[in-house]
This record gives C-alpha cells, structure tokens and sequence, in this order.
C-alpha cells in the first residue's frame, strides 16, 4: 500500500479497511445500493489497484476509499501479480501501461493460472482506441476506464459493475461497457 | 510516360542507327564519285592542253621546216641556177671563154638535187606535183637548149651565128619557166599558209575543248560547293540529334536505374526486356539472370504481385519469405508493356511509427491531464469535506502535473521541429564554464540532501560553438536525469574541459545506470528505460532524444558510459569557437 494512500486513511479514519469484518462477496454487494462511503462500511469491497503513476494511484486510492472500498495498491505488474494471486480481491483495477508487465499481460496471467479464482478485471488507461478495447475485451475484463476519468465517479461505477456481474454474468457487463463504444478514435 | 521511356530505350539503338550510318555512306559515295570526276576532268584538261601545244608544234615544224621551207628554198635555189645557167651560157656565147661555162656545169650538177627536193615535198601540196612537172619540163627543155647553143658555138663561126639568133627562144621559155618557179614558190606559201590556218584551228579546237573541260570541272566543283556544305549540315544535325536521342536515352536508363520503383519492361511475347537495380533489389534477381526470359518463367512473384494489387490498392505480397507492401502499375504500349512496382513496406512501417508517436504523445499527455482533471474533480467533491492537508495535497498534484503538461508540450513541439527539420539553432560563442556553472548554483539549491554535488569547472573561459539557451536545457535536462535516476541519492559530478580539440562537459552520477544494450536506445524517440528499475521515476522519452539531436545541430556529439547499478555518465563534446 502507498505512503500516499496510507496518509489519506490516516486522516479519513472511518475508511480503515481492519473495520471491515470479513464476509461474503454477496454480502458485501447487498450494500451497492448506498453511494455514500460511510454508508458502505458493512459492504467493503477490497480491490486490488495496479498504477505506475503516482498521482492516478493518489486519487483512485483516495477516491475509492470514500467510496467504500478497501484498497490495496501496487506499482508494477509483477508486485500486482503477486497480490492478486494471493486471492482475497473482488475487483482488480489494472493500468494497461504499466513499466514492467502491461496490465492485459497480468489479466492474461492470471486467468491462465488455475489455483487462482478468477477476481474480475477493469483496466485503467489512457490508451483508449478501438484496439486497445478490444484488446482489454479479450484479456478477460469486463469494464475499462479511459484516461481521463471522474475518480469520484469511479466507486459507483465498480459498484455497478459488480452488482450487474452478480446478478448478469460477466457477458452481459461485458455488453454494456464494450458493445457498441466505440471509445475514441483509432489512430 | 514510363511506356514512352521504355520505347525510347528500345528505337534510338537500332532503326535510327541505322538510318544514320546508310545517309553517311551515300555522302561518302557521292562526294569521293564527284572529286574523281573532278580529277580526271582536271588531268584532261592538262593532257588536251599539252596535246593541243604539242600538235601545234608540230604542225609548224612539219610544214615549215619540212614541206614549205624545201620547196621555198629548192625553187629559188633552182631559179638561181637556171639564171646562172642562162647568164653563163649567154657569156660563153658573147665571150666565147669556156670558163664562163663553169656556173652553167655547176647550175646543172645541182638542179637535179633541188627538184629531187621539190618532188620528195610534193605532197605537201596538191598542186605542187602539176607546177614541178611544168618546171622539170621547162628545166629539161632549158637544158637542151643550153646544150644545143653550147654545141652550136662551138661547131664554128656560122654555129656561133645561129646560136646568137637563137638566143631569143631560150629567153620565152626562161620567162615561162620564171613565172612556174613563181607558182612553185606561192605553193610553198599555201602551205605555211594552211599550216597557219591548222595552228589556228588545232588553237581554237584546244581553247575550246580546255574551256569545256574547265566549265564542267567548275559545274561539277560548283555542285559540291552547294551540296556538299549543305549535306553536311544535315549530316551534321542528324548526327547531333542521333547523339542528343542516344545521350537521352542513356540518361533516361540513368534515371531508371536510380529510381526507387522496380521497372520492368517487357515485350508482346512476355519475355523480359529490361529490369531496373531497384526490381534486383526488390524481387532478389539480377538483371543478367531475367532479361531475355520469360517473365513468369523468371520470377512468378511479379504476376503475383499485379493480381494482388490490380484494383490499386496496395496489397502485401510475399516475396522470398519476406512480406512486403506494393503498389503496381502498367503502361502498355505498341510492342510491350512497362511494369512499375512501388516498395511501400518502409513508408508503412514509417507510417506506423508516426501513428504509434500520435498515439503515444497523446497517451503521455492524457496522464498528467487525467490527473489534473481527477483531482480538480476530487477538489470538487461536495459530499465529503476535505481536510486542508488533503486540499493542498491535490493542489500540488495540479501544479506538479501542469508543469508536466507543459513540458512535454515544449517537447513535443521540439520533437515535430526537429522531426519536420524546423528547428532554428542559434549558435554563437558561448563559454561553456560560465554556463556550466550558472547551471550548478541554480541545480546546487534544489538538490536533496543526500546528493553530493561535485564540480570541476576550469576558472578560465572555454568558448564553444553553440545555441546558449539551448544547450543550458540540454545539460540542464542532463543534471535532472543524474538526479532522477539515482533514487538514493549520492555523488553528482559535473566536469568541463577540453582535449582532442573539442571541449566537453561530464555529467555523471552514481544511479541505477543503464544496461549495456539499452545505451543506444535510451536516446530513441519515445524510449524509456525499463522503469522496473527506475522506481517509478516518470518522463515523455523525449528528453534524451531531443539532448542529442539539439547537441547534433550544434556540431556536438552526446554520449554516454555506464554501468549497471554502478551509475552513468553522459558527455557533450562541442566544438571550440
């Protein structure tokens, strides 16, 4: 976890991921329906944020945090690998950029590796183009966040992705988040 | 265009050669014929000439000297005699003295001898036989008269008498005999006379045939004056034109060697006629191996490639294993065909590269901006109040990635001017140790606390060719790396001096280093080096790239030395102003 992100909890004391007592995913997901992060203390959603840059890692960790999610953030794809096939995430944020692994090579990975459960995946990237979604669509996500984005935005969205994976299959987020978006222009 | 370059190749060489070399033989023909003609109008003119003088000469000689002259001279001769004669023998009948008989025995002893001469000259004349005929007659009866006086003398004193009266008689007949020698001697005249008018006429035939003659040799030189000139002048052009179309022709083969399209020409019967260096290169067969075979039979890869790209479009063909994008096009013309195909893996692959630089110059400006944007969002947040620690906290990330931003906006603008060759380098002379410096007091206060900054920088100036703001950007941008990379801090050096007669400025630090096959690559457009290793140090790729080439502009070189965890050290040399 970064010095960052470490900082923020410590002035934001009610978002400390040890208040969160262990339960089910479904459980966790029954409280999405609250936006609010102090409304989302017996639903912490633990996700795994893979991001390089500094800054990116500062305010999804700070972002997220509020939202109600415990977050757990790394720089490199090979510390993310690490910690994701430890298990124990609902979500993993992956940056596709990333200096050592690209993030759809860690989502690749894992999906290949057979003891590790299959966490659900949304990339985070400023390379949008129709390839790269497609590209993400194919290393398993099942969401993917163009650069720039509304961090404060982004818990209702992880949220909304997991209910609808829970209720929906991944295909039908899947359907919602690629089909038909075209992203940006190809170059 | 191209169909007409590949006829042009093909017709200057043999029909037009040809014509030439037919036109220059019947010139040759023509003008060796008219100067013999000319020769021998000259030599015919000369030998008449001496045939006509030679004639002349001896027509004087023959009848002068050998007709005329005798008879002339006979006639007199025979004249004087018989008056010799007559006179000795009338002396002899009035003196009776013997020895005035003497001129008339001499007289008679001779004039048998002359009129021998007249005969043998008788043909000169056709006259002249009668007139001798009526001499001899006169001479032979004079003769016998004088015999009869002489004997009548001396038969006694009446003889005496009657040779005294006879004497009258001989006078008629000497008379007529005068006037025959007379005719004999005009005769003589008639035939200088005639000999003068056969001068004349062996003159005036000479004159004329030597004036024919003359007037054909000058019709004839005439003739060559105007022609030959003229036909030259056409000879001479169309041997220029000849040359010109040939030198064409040639350069036309110039071009086509050095043209960057694989040129193919081939005939109606399919067989190769010309293959250009660049169809060698492209479809890996020389020359000498294709032309004069059949194209398909040579290679199959050119008939794969027009089906492959008949629509126009581009379209990859694989050609020895090699992928390879083309463009084709086909001029027919009477006699063949001219195949033309255009490489266009390099500018694909070109084309690519400047998509991947849009597409990652984009991607580097969306990150500081998508932090920007995040945290001005974030800022904004009215459901949760955010301490003040937290709000200057997100104001410092606006601040730091706006400074970011506009970096790398400065240096994409330098990378389009380098890339487009736009940018404007001002050098001057520049003291490198001055600038040096500046730059280490200003780097010196920003520097944590656990680098060592250490300088050697020479007191005295050290003046170098350069743009003075440009390179106190570049080893600017030098002494940040030094520090970005060396994430625990340690020793920094910055050394300046001179040797090899350039001057150089060191910047080395005691960092994460570089890997040995990542030391030419670090200063590619883009590159970064692998930031496993860098902790998480950012930057566009461009910082290096544009070090170099800025530094290059500037006549310098930039180089690096490092090892791995050991630390690296980058040097400009420049040259001394």
């Amino acid at each position: 976890m970064s010095v960052a992100a470490a900082e923020i909890r410590a002035v934001d004391p009610q978002d400390e991921p040890g208040a969160d007592p262990p339960a089910t995913r479904a459980s966790r997901l029954s409280g999405t329906g609250s936006a609010g992060g102090r409304h989302a203390e017996t639903a912490r959603l633990r996700v795994l944020l893979v991001e390089d840059e500094p800054s990116m890692r500062l305010l999804c960790t700070f972002n997220l945090e509020l939202g109600g999610f415990e977050v757990t953030s790394v720089e490199t794809g090979a510390e993310g690998l690490a910690r994701a096939s430890e298990g124990g995430f609902d979500l993993l944020l992956l940056d596709v950029m990333l200096p050592d692994l690209g993030g759809f090579e860690v989502a690749q990975r894992l999906r290949e590796s057979a003891e590790a459960p299959c966490t659900p995946v949304v990339f985070l990237s400023a390379r949008g183009s129709e390839t790269d979604l497609a590209r993400g669509r194919a290393a398993g996500a099942i969401d993917y966040v163009v650069k720039p984005f509304d961090p404060v935005a982004l818990p209702h969205r992880l949220r909304d992705d997991l209910a609808e994976l829970a209720r929906s299959g991944a295909d039908a987020v899947r359907r919602r988040r690629f089909g038909g978006r075209s992203g940006e222009p190809d170059l | 265009m191209v169909a007409r370059a590949g006829a042009r190749l093909e017709e200057p060489f043999t029909a037009r050669a040809g014509l030439r070399t037919d036109g220059a033989r019947t010139a040759r023909r023509t003008v060796r014929a008219a100067l013999v003609v000319l020769i021998a109008l000259l030599v015919a003119s000369v030998a008449a000439a001496a045939v006509s003088v030679r004639r002349i000469y001896t027509l004087a000689n023959t009848r002068y000297l050998e007709q005329a002259a005798p008879i002339y001279a006979a006639t007199q001769d025979v004249l004087v005699e018989m008056l010799n004669q007559d006179t000795a023998v009338r002396g002899y009948l009035i003196s009776g003295d013997p020895s005035t008989l003497e001129p008339y025995r001499e007289g008679r002893a001779r004039e048998a001898a002359e009129l021998a001469q007249i005969a043998a000259n008788a043909s000169s004349d056709p006259r002249v036989p009668a007139h001798l005929a009526a001499v001899r007659r006169d001479v032979a009866w004079l003769e016998r008269f004088y015999a009869h006086q002489i004997a009548l003398f001396r038969s006694g004193p009446a003889g005496q008498r009657q040779a005294r009266r006879e004497v009258l008689n001989g006078k008629a007949r000497f008379d007529h005999f005068r006037l025959l020698a007379l005719q004999l001697e005009a005769d003589a005249g008639r035939v200088v006379e005639r000999a003068r008018s056969a001068q004349h006429g062996t003159f005036v035939n000479a004159l004329v045939f030597v004036i024919a003659i003359g007037a054909l040799a000058v019709a004839i030189a005439l003739t060559l004056l105007l022609r030959v000139p003229e036909r030259l002048y056409h000879l001479y052009r169309a041997e220029e034109e000849a040359r010109r179309g040939a030198e064409e022709g040639a350069e036309a083969a110039r071009a086509l060697a050095h043209v960057g399209e694989a040129v193919i020409l081939v005939d109606d019967s399919d067989t190769v006629r010309y293959w250009n260096p660049a169809a060698e290169h492209l479809l890996g067969l020389s020359g000498s191996a294709v032309v004069g075979r059949a194209l398909a039979a040579a290679t199959p890869a050119v008939d794969r490639a027009l089906e492959a790209t008949r629509g126009g479009e581009p379209a990859a063909v694989t050609i020895d294993d090699r992928r390879r994008w083309l463009e084709s096009a086909e001029s027919r013309f009477e006699g063949g065909r001219v195949i033309v195909l255009r490489d266009l893996t390099e500018s694909r692959e070109l084309e690519r590269i400047r998509a991947d630089f849009v597409a990652t110059a984009a991607h580097e400006l969306r990150t500081p901006l998508a932090a920007i944007y995040g945290a001005v969002r974030t800022l904004l947040r009215e459901d949760h109040h955010l301490p003040d620690a937290t709000r200057a906290r997100f104001l410092a990330m606006i601040e730091s990635e706006s400074e970011r931003l506009r970096r790398l906006m400065d240096q994409l603008l330098v990378t389009a001017q380098l890339d487009g060759e736009t940018l404007v380098v001002h050098c001057e002379t520049v003291d490198l140790c001055a600038l040096c410096r500046s730059l280490v007091d200003s780097t010196g206060l920003q520097l944590p606390e656990t680098f060592d900054l250490s300088v050697d920088i020479p007191t005295a100036p050290l003046d170098v060719t350069a743009d003075p703001e440009r390179l106190r950007q570049a080893i600017g941008n030098l002494l940040e790396n030094a520090i970005k990379y060396s994430p625990d801090g340690g020793r920094i050096e910055v050394r300046v001096g001179a040797r090899d007669g350039r001057a150089h400025v060191e910047i080395a630090d005691s960092g994460i280093g570089i890997p040995p096959e990542e030391q030419e690559r670090i200063f590619d457009k883009f590159y970064r080096l692998d930031p496993t290793m860098t902790r998480g140090v950012g930057g566009s790729g461009l910082g290096l790239y544009i070090i170099r080439q800025v530094v290059e502009r500037m006549g310098g070189e930039v180089g690096v030395d490092s090892e791995l965890g050991k630390g690296s050290t980058f040097t400009i040399a420049l040259q001394r102003a």
